[in-house]
């Protein structure tokens, strides 16, 4: 048996949403016929974008791999249905088409079918209800408010100190940007949201 | 980069690199929090206190360490994404070959100290 395949790194190409569908086909013409993943990143806090991440792989022979990796960023918008579209890439690689599925479920964003008369893009993989869109980072998970987090402690003590700055998980923010507001109270800006989410001490109160 | 890096040159798989469970070094271990707070799936956890260093010089000032007295980890929850091994600063969590072995009872897949520090590849 041979010590496995050597994967090169990715050649990265950025590109238009405009340029998406034809850039992926080049590169499958050019043999890039593997369709490693295609995923997404919800950029908030740095830009207000979903970054759509598509790999693809060409094989020379069984030990050596040449990776492609095409970018493009969609405008994510304060709220899912917001969220920017995209050209589907799943008449040039039907498999892209479960992939789309999961980014239209977790982030919102939408597919548009390239054939009209068969628009399978934008169904759904699961039925979500459309607020909720777990991969964008403004999302709150709301079981873990009430879970016990095991990190609360500080080394060396057998009990979480209140008396301290507290540490908050990922996936938490603080209770001044998600909890009760009074009703004239405007939302928390969505990158307050995304940077308590990334957990760590907690702000201190304003 | 290759993507069967835990191949060695017979095509057999490395004990050392083998992900099939993770054991705790608990004498390099110094109670620091960072894997119970990186772990996403919040399946670590650990108790530990404070004690005094006795075999200090005369007049040096008071200092103490963190004693480890309990670490857990959740076999029903971690999904060996492998985070708490990049994070330790103190290499005091490394991969393991063995597979953590089937229970008849879910809470049987919390491991201790003792099983998690006696799992060799
Ligand atoms: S491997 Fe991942 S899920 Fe499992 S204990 Fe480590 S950080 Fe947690
Ligand atoms: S990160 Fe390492 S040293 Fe710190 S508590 Fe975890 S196992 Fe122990």
């Amino acid at each position: 048996m041979s010590g496995g395949a050597v994967v090169l790194a990715d050649t990265v190409h950025r590109v238009a949403t405009t340029e998406w569908h034809e850039r992926v086909a080049d590169l499958l013409a050019e043999g890039y016929n593997f369709l490693h993943s295609l995923g997404a990143v919800d950029e908030l806090g740095r830009q207000p974008v979903i970054r759509i991440i598509c790999r693809l792989w060409r094989f020379g022979g069984v030990t050596r791999v040449e990776s492609v990796r095409v970018e493009t960023l969609v405008a994510r918008g304060d709220t899912p249905e917001l969220a920017g579209r995209l050209p589907s890439v799943s008449d040039l690689l039907p498999g892209a088409g479960w992939y789309e599925r999961e980014i239209h479920d977790f982030f919102g964003v939408g597919f548009d079918a390239p054939d009209t008369a068969a628009p399978q893009a934008d169904l759904p993989l699961l039925n979500l209800n459309d607020a909720i869109r777990p991969l964008r980072k403004d999302f709150v998970l709301a079981a873990r408010v009430a879970a016990p987090w095991p990190g609360a402690k500080e080394p060396g003590e057998d009990a979480a100190a209140p008396s301290r700055r507290r540490m908050s998980p990922a996936g938490v923010p603080d209770h001044d940007l998600w909890g009760h507001r009074a009703a004239d109270e405007p939302p928390p800006p969505p990158d307050d949201i995304a940077a308590a989410l990334a957990g760590g001490r907690m702000r201190r109160r304003r | 980069m290759s993507i069967h890096a835990d191949l060695d040159s017979t095509g057999t798989r490395d004990a050392a690199t083998l992900h099939g469970s993770i054991r705790l070094i608990a004498e390099r271990c110094t109670s620091c929090m960072i894997c119970v707070r990186e772990c996403p799936t919040w399946c670590i956890s650990l108790d530990s206190h404070t004690e005094a260093l006795s075999d200090l010089p005369p007049g040096a000032r008071e200092r103490s360490r963190n004693v480890l007295d309990r670490f857990e980890i959740d076999w029903a929850l971690c999904m060996y994404c492998g985070i708490c091994v990049e994070q330790c600063p103190f290499d005091a969590l490394e991969w393991a070959g063995s597979h953590v072995p089937a229970v008849g009872r879910l809470g049987d897949l919390v491991h201790g100290v003792d099983e998690l520090d006696g799992r060799r590849g």
